[in-house]
């Protein structure tokens, strides 16, 4: 990017329009940091997984810039079971698997254990647990709502409440 | 980053002086407009408080550029311009090169240079000093992203949100006011085509 600035250019631009007000924007770090977010971890990236804890993990393994197999390493799981975790509709990690997961991504271990189905819901628990639930895809699709992604990020910030 | 020369006006002698253009800022550069900026305004606040005066309220005075750089700076869509005069960070800019597109008919859907920041420092500002010191720091900004759009293929389509106070320069520099955008705290979204780029530029 080449710009020519001379003294006839700035006078002509100032005498037209002053600057003395040059703002734009305002946007704030948290919105700033969901904006970026949003590029690491795309809306189609989340709508390939098919579980809750699936689109929960990649999202955290997508925002780390991690791939399966460091995850894998990290967390002293095998790539397959990252890749069913994040890929399979119906798979159950071992109890064993979640834990070591959740270590590995900085989430909380009871809160990544009661999301895959771990804890044993009495009907409080079960009233708590909705806040984890938006509507799962019952296909495949290429991408998920605005509201959708909005809904994983809020999810991922509650499982990253160290607890 | 690389840097350029660029001019300023000084506002108290009425002459022009040097200054550097900056692109991609770095982080030791957006923490020193952070101290600077902060320190200024903070000395400028218990001055007026001292003496009685009632301090303005500034549209935006929680910059945290250091923090939004730190996010941004490794990533291709978020170039960032910055202009140094005399030491001192002058005024930034942070940018998006990616997933914003115009919003005026003639031209929608077609990508744009979207301004997520611009901010002088507030020396600058005429509010807090009393004269500003320089004129010229959000004119060269501008005018920088604009070109940084032609160079992109962009043709020099930019959009912005204007601060309230910055609706009136915006407007006398050419830009389309397309009102107030309910996604963006209601502040006026404001777009320039390529005729108004190159007015802008020339």
């Amino acid at each position: 990017m080449k710009l020519k600035i001379d003294k006839e250019w700035l006078d002509r631009k100032l005498a037209q329009a002053d600057d003395a007000q040059a703002a734009a924007g305002g946007t704030s770090f948290d919105d700033l940091k969901k904006n970026v977010e949003r590029r690491i971890v795309t809306p189609s990236v989340i709508a390939a997984a098919q579980s809750e804890l699936g689109k929960v993990v990649r999202f955290v393994r997508e925002k780390k810039s991690m791939s399966r197999r460091e995850l894998a390493d990290l967390a002293t799981l095998s790539d397959e079971e990252i890749e069913a975790i994040e890929t399979r509709r119906d798979y159950m990690p071992s109890l064993r698997a979640i834990i070591y997961l959740a270590d590995a991504l900085e989430l909380s271990r009871d809160r990544l254990k009661e999301l895959s189905g771990y804890v044993t819901r009495n009907s409080n628990a079960t009233e708590h647990s909705s806040e984890y639930k938006f509507a799962a895809n019952s296909k495949p699709v290429d991408t998920v709502s605005d509201e959708e992604y909005e809904a994983i990020r809020a999810l991922v910030e509650v499982l990253s409440e160290k607890k | 980053m690389t840097r350029q020369k660029v001019l300023l006006r000084h506002v108290e002698s009425g002459g022009v002086v040097d200054a550097d253009l900056i692109d991609r800022i770095d982080l030791v550069i957006a923490k020193r407009a952070e101290d600077g900026w902060q320190t200024y305004l903070a000395t400028a606040r218990a001055e007026a408080l001292a003496a009685k005066r009632p301090f303005p309220d500034l549209e935006h005075d929680h910059w945290e550029w250091e923090r939004k750089v730190s996010i941004t700076h490794r990533l291709l869509p978020y170039p960032t311009l910055g202009i140094e005069c005399e030491g001192q960070v002058q005024g930034l800019m942070l940018l998006e090169t990616d997933g914003h597109f115009a919003r005026i008919a003639t031209q929608a859907g077609s990508p744009v240079v979207y301004v997520n920041l611009l901010a002088t420092a507030p020396w600058n500002l005429p509010a807090v000093t009393d004269p500003p010191r320089y004129r010229g720091v959000g004119t060269v900004l501008l005018a920088a992203a604009t070109t940084l759009s032609v160079d992109l293929g962009f043709k020099g389509r930019l959009g912005l949100h204007s601060l309230p106070r910055s609706e009136d320069w915006y407007e006398r520099l050419g830009l389309t006011n397309l009102g107030s955008d309910s996604n963006k705290q209601n502040l006026k979204y404001y777009e320039l085509t390529p005729d108004q780029a190159q007015n802008l530029i020339r």
